[in-house]
């Protein structure tokens, strides 16, 4: 009875670590909003994209 | 004193210790213990019924390995292992040492769930997979690697189906599933924490603190990743190129935009690049595979029940898996004769022989005769002399056949019950958490450095004996000192 508890919590946390969590933003990806919402940063990254030879 | 068969037993034990610690030219550890065990059987030293007898035990032992090795493969040819590690890496949420406890949380079930063989088997080919599509660096690979290892094999001790050595001599000592639990779950779980944070510990510096996300995206049967591309990054030949005046890229899940292009970062495009190659994934199959997985575990433990041998319901539960695979997608059994680490069967089988060699010539009484006092002065004795004799013995010639030579020494020694069953569970504690410390150790740690080996990550024994000696010993004492505290405090 016991072992068969603990095999079943330990079936219900695997399912529960193995299946696609909710989708959130990553700290990666939140400082990358902050990144993309400072001005300051605009004329470089626009200077950027011009600047560079593009061949399709 | 020495007759020649003692001298003989001895010189060829020797010789194959030394060769498996040395390795010449790198050699794989079943060359030395198959020549030894030849060497020994030919001198007549374990006899032809030994032998069968032998077979009898390890066959068991390898018929559950194999069909575990089934169902990881199959599980492998399914997409289970990239779907399992994208959903790991998502759920760490960019955090390198979320990653950590997660990868180390499933180990611990995994093992709990299938066994530590099991566990080996299917918990590294997802961290591969993880370390692989995050492209980590070699040391930073290693503290998921090693980690996940070792908690996988160690995690074995607290639930007595979780590996076979436990089961050798459950009845003898007068113990069942339950009662074995009861007794050890406490003591081997605080070994496995303590292990845990020392690996921690000693590999912050080397745990990447920030990893990406990997957006997964399942469209039309196919399972795959849709990460931005940045656009001042070459691209692969294979992918389109993108347009002049691109839009800011959406977040693959919310489908908001997420601002400009992220900034350069050389390891995201090569995540990019691996994990946008699509895997297509048959749902339908994929869940009837994890139903099939399901239903077989849960029959070896009913089937136990009514007696009926658990080697039986592996093979059946892999047959079946190979014959669904087969109508299903045309594979045959072949790769799985081809990626089946065979070696490692002729290893437990040859060790054994070698090992029963050592108990002929009169190991088990010697040590009957050395340790008989000492173990029996106390319970405190008994914890820490058992599990460090099954962990010296194990690290030398495997854990399996050092339980069967612990287990004969033990009930040799006429102990009263109560001394008996601890020193038993301390000998167990020694095989499957002191055996950590070589990786000729446990089967498991062979498989799994057979796994790194087939997927080209290199790990020597210096690499791993380097980590282990400073981590094994510590939980192994504290464990033995648990095992003595909780035992004698609640149950004697």
């Amino acid at each position: 009875m016991l072992m068969s508890s603990l095999l079943i919590i330990s079936g219900c946390f695997l399912y529960w670590l193995l299946k696609p969590p909710v989708p959130q933003y990553s700290i990666y990806q939140k400082e990358e909003i902050l990144y993309s919402k400072d001005s300051s940063l605009d004329g470089e990254v626009t200077g950027c994209l011009t600047s560079q030879s593009y061949t399709r | 004193m020495f007759d020649f068969s003692v001298i003989y037993a001895l010189t060829v034990f020797s010789l194959m210790v030394l060769f498996l610690i040395w390795k010449p030219r790198g050699i794989n550890e079943s060359i030395p213990t198959t020549i030894s065990a030849i060497l020994i059987f030919l001198a007549g030293i374990v006899p032809l019924s030994d032998i069968f007898k032998m077979l009898g035990i390890v066959s068991g032992a390898s018929i559950t390995i194999l069909s575990t090795i089934v169902m990881s493969i199959v599980l492998g040819s399914i997409g289970f292992f990239r779907y399992a590690a994208l959903n790991l890496v998502n759920r760490a949420n960019g955090s390198g040492i979320l990653l950590f406890w997660y990868i180390i949380l499933l180990c611990f079930l995994m093992t709990m769930f299938f066994n530590n063989d099991g566990s080996i088997l299917i918990s590294t080919p997802i961290i591969i997979e993880i370390v692989t599509l995050l492209r980590l660096k070699h040391h930073e690979q290693f503290p998921y690697l090693l980690s996940g290892a070792l908690v996988a094999t160690a995690s074995s001790a607290p639930i007595a189906v979780s590996n076979l050595a436990n089961l050798i001599s459950l009845k003898i000592v007068g113990l069942d599933l339950n009662s074995y639990v009861v007794m050890m779950f406490v003591p081997s779980m605080i070994g496995i924490t303590v292990i845990t944070l020392l690996l921690y510990f000693y590999f912050y510096m080397d745990i990447p603190k920030r990893i990406p996300i990997l957006p997964v995206s399942y469209v039309d049967g196919k399972f795959s990743v849709s990460i931005p591309h940045h656009p001042g990054s070459p691209r692969p030949p294979h992918h389109a190129q993108p347009p002049r005046h691109a839009h800011p890229p959406r977040h693959p899940i919310h489908g908001s935009h997420v601002g400009h292009p992220e900034p350069p970062n050389p390891l995201y495009h090569s995540i990019a690049d691996k994990a946008n190659h699509p895997i297509e994934i048959d749902m339908f199959m994929f869940k009837v595979c994890i139903t099939l997985i399901i239903l077989i575990r849960a029959s070896l433990f009913i089937g136990a029940s009514y007696g009926i041998p658990t080697e039986w319901i592996g093979t059946s539960g892999a047959l079946l898996l190979i014959g669904y695979r087969w109508y299903q997608k045309g594979v045959g059994p072949y790769d799985i004769v081809m990626k089946t680490p065979w070696h490692i069967i002729l290893f437990a089988f040859s060790i054994y022989v070698v090992v029963y060699a050592l108990h002929n010539i009169g190991l088990t009484t010697l040590l009957v005769g050395l340790l008989r006092e000492l173990v029996s002065a106390n319970y405190l004795n008994a914890s820490i002399i058992s599990g460090g004799l099954l962990t010296v013995m194990s690290n030398l010639f495997n854990n399996l056949p050092s339980v069967m030579i612990g287990t004969f020494t033990l009930t040799e020694m006429g102990l009263n019950t109560p001394t008996l069953q601890i020193s038993y569970l301390a000998s167990i504690i020694g095989s499957d958490i002191g055996s950590l410390i070589t990786p000729i150790g446990t089967l498991a740690t062979l498989i799994w450095m057979f796994i790194l080996r087939e997927n080209q990550i290199r790990v020597t024994w210096a690499d791993y004996l380097k980590i282990t000696i400073m981590v094994i010993p510590i939980g192994l004492l504290i464990s033995l000192l648990s095992l003595y505290g909780w035992v004698e405090g609640l149950f004697f």
